[in-house]
């Protein structure tokens, strides 16, 4: 797999069409991934902000757009409710999350900084990018049918659990041939993602001298290698007891409002077996990518190397492992033995720990350093602010008897929120502004980034962190109001209000992201090859990045982290080879 | 060691102390824990709170100095390091302990709340109760007059006469102050989850699965009954009030302390149908409505609601896991109540199975029943 017959300005300029529409070059379909996650990002955000209305107002008409979404008075129909919340989840989830992590920044950064002219298998990582696009076809029809039907829009939560899952309406059946799409677009973009990083690596550039963005997406590549399938083949086995009347997940000998059901000899905790079995590692899927990348802005934007970097690498591959042996801590209460129970309590309560051991290494790498507060770096820190607060959040869960009371509960809600918003998407806001210039050749807005960066951080934590305490009152989740539980929690009706009035503002203060971003396209200031002075190979070429990344394959003399080395200025490019440069190992 | 060691048993010791006041300090913390296994829970949510609060306290005031001291300045030059190996030991080890000791002494409590079950056999105090939950909701089943549930579950599905079946089945159900209850829970068609949030209960109701659960409620709330009307819409708006019900209701954990307190007072022994709760206070439903009152150790049935002075707060019962789209007013109560009253609820209860047939809702039900 040489790399060498690869000099691109040799190429013809390819169409419009090819250049951006049926591309196989890595930078397009990872542009493609951001612009397509984002798109279902505000849906996402939409609707949940729906879900929020009903909860603070119970039946009051929405504002403004009530009448047009749903006639009537314009109050959300609480049978519309697990459609809205279902959607929600498996749309941030399957269409948001994963693919900006590793379908946009995998896809772009990797053939990057590795050091090479694109991913190993271009055709297939097409191909993963327009599987995605079949599955934004299915889910698009199923949000239609949700929205206008009155009878289809039964769902089951994006965990999809059965009976409930097996007996609702059709509108499930789109959402399950969406995640098979989901899936299979993750596979092959795990395929392509080893074989690059394992075998296209440039001259010089051993493993442990990559950037831990690349790391990161190296190991949720194993992740998705190993657990997509298992989810694949338990949507697959969901939708055939669906539509075939096969059985795997219902039992004999039930009724649904007085109808026997046709099914017999399934098992329900077998789903949660194999879909926990995924969802599990697909948790560290949805943040093991943003701490790559904020370990990365952190350490350019304090200007001082990565403190511990082999431990951060391990503590990668740590959780990763421990990733796959955790699952049943979601099933504390469902029935399943409790000595087992006792054991999953033990490996979770182990995965704290490589967790914890980056947010040390992350404050290392801040101490002694030079911060620069640009909008990156200051996304960068809210990420390890926020993520702290939702690792620690998860031990009351990881201890089983306080699960007890917790589980279902809002503090669950609040938790991962803290965990995929607080860290994931911090992590993503920073590195939209980070490596905007490379996708662009634009600086973004400093200015309108930095106020978006505050507005997001402050609503943000107003509309989540009050959720832990409505939650440990034990407001369930997927409730569409706390009408019928108002003895116990109706002194927390204001939380929810406060929590919905965050919760709009912070969908507002996205409108300044997505102003920033499109105005900086075309009107922002042309960016420098390097305009943040940091290291890693992608710098080394024009802003925005050629067609085929690299004219000379690219020469690494050491890690990536040689700030503040004390070569006359504060950084030291991969690619440079002063005689006084340290050694990449650890002193 | 030595010193770790001194600071995880002091941390502890600090909170056990500040322990029931942390947890339980509403709006903030817990809802107050009215069960025998509430204090254990509530011990190691406090453990917990105070391990996480200072680690979250440190790392957050850390960073914050971090970003205050090693701000850019003009001319400044980054330091260089790529870690320590000594530094990394101990952040390592510490929290490895710290974990381990929260993994060690949680064993206990998780063992007493899901695999120590009272024995029926044996236990005078146990009642059995058996839960069924359906879309979108629960029913229980007490033994009746010859104190056996109903046989196999074939018989219970030829009970073609409900005639027959002395086994008493009610929408809510009520346990005698004292009592451990044990819950075997079934489902007759989706995944529902048994929860009562004072007792820190739940259980998943899994179709196909036999579950059971088992508490025992260390005593019951008393609270006035407001002379306004209930007037809300309970299906759509209801009025929030801004501290929680239970602050300004007794908690009684004995005969003694209630006769001491409410012996000589009229106290309403049931809500439903009579007593709704709206905007922070029991109301009556109508000026009609009649209730079982308690007083000076009498039970006198069918009294004008206006009679009733206080009423015996039911514990609220949801269901947690999402079940469709009536998943919210999946709601149930427990109500505990003093040892003689629930002889007379139960006897009264016995002899209406007696005088009318089960109605066929629920019969048909439980003949999905399951053993």
């Amino acid at each position: 797999m040489s790399t060498e017959g690869h000099a691109g300005s040799a190429h013809a300029e390819p169409s419009f069409f090819r250049k951006y529409i049926w591309s196989t070059n890595h930078k397009t379909i990872g542009k493609q991934f951001l612009f397509t996650s984002f798109i279902f990002l505000g849906v996402a955000g939409f609707l949940i902000l729906l879900v929020r209305w009903n909860l603070a107002h119970p039946g009051e008409p929405v504002p403004l757009i009530g009448k047009l979404l749903f006639g009537g008075s314009g109050a959300v129909p609480p049978e519309k409710f697990i459609f809205l919340t279902s959607m929600h989840g498996t749309l941030m989830i399957f269409f948001v999350i994963i693919p900006i992590l590793v379908g946009a920044f995998g896809n772009f950064l990797i053939p990057l900084h590795v050091g090479t002219h694109d991913m190993a298998f271009p055709t297939l990582n097409a191909l993963s990018y327009w599987l995605f696009w079949g599955a934004c076809i299915l889910i698009v029809i199923g949000i239609v049918m949700g929205f206008a039907s009155p009878q289809d829009q039964d769902m089951a939560g994006w965990t999809l659990y059965p009976p409930l899952s097996a007996y609702a309406g059709p509108v499930m059946t789109w959402v399950l041939l969406a995640m098979i799409f989901v899936g299979f677009s993750s596979i092959l973009g795990a395929v392509n993602y080893l074989t690059t990083i394992a075998k296209m690596r440039a001259p010089g550039l051993s493993w442990f001298r990559l950037p831990l963005t690349t790391w990161a997406q190296f190991i949720t590549a194993v992740l998705q290698l190993l657990a997509t399938p298992v989810l694949a083949a338990a949507l697959t086995m969901l939708t055939f007891e669906r539509v075939l009347g096969m059985n795997f997940f219902t039992p004999g000998g039930l009724e649904l409002s007085g109808q026997p059901v046709g099914h017999s000899g399934g098992v329900p905790l077998l789903w949660q077996h194999i879909f926990w079995f995924y969802s599990h590692p697909a948790v560290y899927i949805l943040v093991l990518p943003a701490m790559g990348m904020a370990s990365d802005l952190l350490s350019v934007g304090a200007r001082k190397a990565i403190f511990g970097y082999k431990a951060m690498v391990l503590s990668i591959c740590a959780i990763a492992g421990l990733g796959f042996v955790v699952w049943a801590h979601h099933m504390f209460v469902s029935g399943m033995n409790p000595y087992l129970g006792m054991g999953f309590m033990i490996s979770t309560m182990l995965i704290a720990l490589p967790s914890s051991i980056k947010v040390f290494n992350w404050l290392g790498t801040l101490w002694r350093g030079q911060i620069r507060f640009d909008t990156p770096t200051l996304n960068a820190i809210s990420f390890v602010a926020m993520f702290v607060i939702g690792g620690l959040s998860g031990i009351y869960m990881a201890a089983t008897p306080v699960d007890i009371h917790l589980h279902d509960t809002y503090y669950i809600v609040a938790h991962f929120h803290y965990v995929v918003f607080g860290g994931s998407l911090f992590a993503v806001f920073g590195a939209v502004f980070f490596w905007f210039p490379k996708m662009f050749g634009r600086m973004m807005n400093e200015t309108l980034g930095k106020i978006h960066w505050f507005l997001s951080f402050f609503f943000f934590n107003s509309a989540f962190f009050i959720m832990h305490v409505v939650g440990l009152a034990g407001h369930p989740r997927r409730y569409a109001s706390i009408a019928f539980l108002e003895q116990t929690l109706g002194h927390m009706q204001w939380m929810n209000r406060m929590i919905t009035y965050s919760a709009i503002c912070l969908g507002l203060a996205q409108l300044v992201l997505i102003f920033n971003f499109f105005w900086s396209v075309f009107k922002g200031k042309k960016a420098e090859p390097n305009p943040w002075q940091a290291n890693t190979l992608e710098w080394t070429v024009p802003s925005p990045a050629p067609e085929h990344n690299y004219h000379v394959v690219p020469t690494v003399h050491h890690g990536p982290y040689e700030y503040g080395a004390g070569n006359g200025k504060d950084w030291m490019s991969q690619v440079e080879s002063a005689g006084a440069a340290p050694s990449s190992e650890r002193h | 060691m030595a010193t770790s060691l001194k600071w995880v048993v002091g941390t502890a010791f600090v909170s056990i102390g500040a322990g029931a006041a942390w947890a339980q300090d509403a709006p903030w913390g817990l809802p107050p824990g009215c069960s025998t296994i509430a204090p254990e829970v509530d011990w190691l949510y406090n453990f917990i709170f105070v391990i996480t609060g200072l680690v979250f306290v440190g790392v957050e005031a850390l960073l914050l100095y971090f970003c205050v001291k090693y701000r850019r300045r003009p001319g400044g030059k980054p330091g260089y390091s790529h870690g320590s190996k000594l530094a990394e030991a101990i952040w390592t080890v510490s929290p490895a302990l710290v974990l381990l000791f929260i993994a060690l002494v949680q064993l206990p409590t998780w063992a007493k709340a899901k695999i120590d079950f009272p024995d029926p056999t044996t236990d005078k105090d146990v009642v059995v109760v058996q839960v069924l939950a359906e879309r979108f909701k629960w029913s229980f089943r007490y033994p009746g007059r010859d104190d056996k549930f109903f046989g196999p579950a074939q018989d219970i599905r030829k009970a073609d006469d409900a005639a027959e079946l002395d086994d008493v089945i009610l929408r809510d159900f009520k346990l005698p102050l004292g009592a451990k209850a044990v819950m075997p829970i079934r489902s007759i068609d989706v995944i529902h989850s048994f929860s009562i949030f004072n007792m820190r209960v739940k259980q998943d109701a899994v179709p196909g699965l036999r579950n059971r659960v088992w508490f025992q409620p260390t005593g019951f709330y008393v609270a006035p009954v407001a002379r306004s009307s209930l007037w809300v819409n309970p299906e759509q708006k209801f009025e929030p009030t801004s501290k929680p019900a239970w602050n300004d209701w007794e908690f009684i954990d004995s005969m003694q302390k209630y006769a001491e307190k409410y012996g000589s007072k009229s106290v309403a022994v049931e809500t439903s149908p009579s007593i709704g709760f709206s905007g922070g206070a029991f109301r009556p439903m109508s000026q009609q409505a009649v209730v079982t009152v308690y007083r000076n150790d009498e039970i006198l049935e069918k009294r004008p609601v206006a009679e009733a002075e206080y009423v015996i707060v039911p514990y609220q019962v949801a269901c947690m896991e999402l079940c469709g789209q009536g998943h919210y007013t999946m709601v149930s109560s427990l109500t505990v109540l003093p040892p003689k009253v629930y002889q007379h609820w139960y006897e009264a209860r016995m002899k209406e199975r007696e005088e009318f047939a089960l109605q066929d809702d629920l019969l048909n039900v439980w003949k999905l029943w399951r053993d």
